[in-house]
């Protein structure tokens, strides 16, 4: 089989399987990925399994165990922690239709929003829609939701946040204000784990999403265009694009793969994260929640941290799958 | 027996991140060849004397990336 197909099929069989997983206790999400083996990844397409928290086979029942392989895949099981996920507050805000002057575009209110845009929690600075995304299941059928897609630190407000808070486009720090600019409500967010003196436990996302109307939200990607496919393989070399609130349409190269970065959340918090992607420098403050593609529009990740040198994005993989939700088709 | 690179770097990569001022490790290339890169805040003379040159026969390139930041708008109104 080709490896597009390979992806394809252990979709599908995620899809078929998502059920009897989901009822296992500890079970948080479910997506493709690679199998990693004692830190090694193997390139073997496998069934990604994300738990709560990893346990001894010994102290699970045997109900609860993730199979080692699944219609013929292999299973990898990650532990990624709990994620926060609660109804979304579906009120309907006024829409103004003030006429916002200024020159740096993205920094506008638009509707309907669209990735590249301004965004943020009503008490956070700014920072970029990746783009607009639907829940993962049913699929094929019809979404209860449509989300805008970003990370964690802009719209929970690094955990300092309440599922249903509003979600300002543009955000605060770009004349946002509720109740005017409400675009979207907090939905689900994966809690960001700050290292303290004696542990650095492992993040894989920082991520969220914040559900609004659906005729208020595009999947359109400024500059870009349209998400063609998730791109689960992305290589050390290939070249990527975004566009951003603060640095617009930028490209970079990737430098490494499956990169452990501690990343700085000021107040001196830091969060330890795993399988990383490194770009060159690419983006600045303001440009996190970004959406990463390769030039055939194919989704590679979440931008959310950076330095003048380099740029970390969180694979695409790991954040359709922890929040649930599906960018393409 | 050899090492691959995700074994190389998963043997030593615990140890390097608690080196003060190595902010990541990951899986790079140097010439097309796998290498194993080291961000660092700055390059000092305690960094040169705490990361090889090579490890398990691969290259590692440090390179320095400062510290690295959540990246959401820094300035407040």
């Amino acid at each position: 089989m080709a490896e597009e197909e390979i992806y394809a099929r252990i979709t599908e069989v995620s899809e078929k399987e998502k059920e009897v997983l989901f009822a296992k206790q500890n079970i948080v999400g479910v997506g493709t990925g690679h199998k990693i083996k004692e830190s090694k990844d193997t390139g073997e397409p496998c069934i990604t399994v994300f738990v709560s928290q990893k346990l001894d086979r010994a102290l699970l029942r045997s109900e609860d165990i993730v199979p080692e392989e699944i219609a013929g895949f292999k299973t990898d099981v990650v532990e990624a922690g709990e994620i926060f996920a609660g109804p979304a507050n579906s009120d309907t805000e006024r829409i103004s239709t003030k006429e916002e002057l200024g020159i740096e575009v993205l920094r506008q209110r638009i509707r309907p929003a669209m990735g590249g845009f301004s965004v943020g929690h009503y008490r956070i600075t700014a920072g970029t829609i990746a783009t607009c995304v639907y829940d993962l299941r049913p699929f094929p059928g019809i979404p209860r939701r449509y989300y805008i897609l970003s990370n964690n630190h802009v719209l929970a407000n690094s955990n300092n946040a309440r599922i249903g808070d509003p979600i300002l486009q543009p955000g605060p720090y770009d004349g946002g204000r509720v109740p005017t600019d409400v675009i979207a409500r907090l939905s689900r967010f994966v809690p960001i784990k700050f290292k303290t003196s004696t542990s650095a436990p492992l993040n894989y996302v920082d991520a969220a999403v914040a559900e609004g109307e659906f005729h208020n939200l595009s999947r359109e990607i400024y500059w870009i265009g349209y998400v063609k496919q998730v791109k689960s393989n992305p290589r050390v070399g290939d070249i990527v694009e975004k566009t951003g609130r603060t640095t617009n349409f930028t490209t970079g190269k990737i430098i490494a793969l499956n990169a452990t970065v501690d990343v700085h959340y000021g107040g001196g918090r830091v969060a330890r994260f795993a399988r990383q992607i490194v770009t060159t420098a690419m983006s600045a403050g303001g440009d996190s929640g970004s959406l990463v593609c390769d030039i055939k529009e194919g989704a590679v990740g979440l931008l959310f941290a950076g330095s003048s040198t380099v740029t970390i994005i969180n694979n695409i993989l790991y954040v359709q799958a922890l929040l649930g939700i599906r960018l393409h088709p | 027996m050899e090492l691959s690179i995700q074994e190389a770097i998963s043997k030593v990569k615990d140890k390097w991140m608690e080196i003060e001022g190595v902010e990541g490790v990951g899986e790079g290339k140097e010439n097309d060849k796998d290498c194993i890169l080291v961000l660092v805040r700055c390059k000092t003379a305690e960094i040169e004397k705490a990361i090889p040159t090579t490890f398990e026969g691969f290259p590692v390139k440090v390179i320095e990336s400062g510290v690295i930041q959540a990246q959401k708008e820094k300035k407040k109104r």
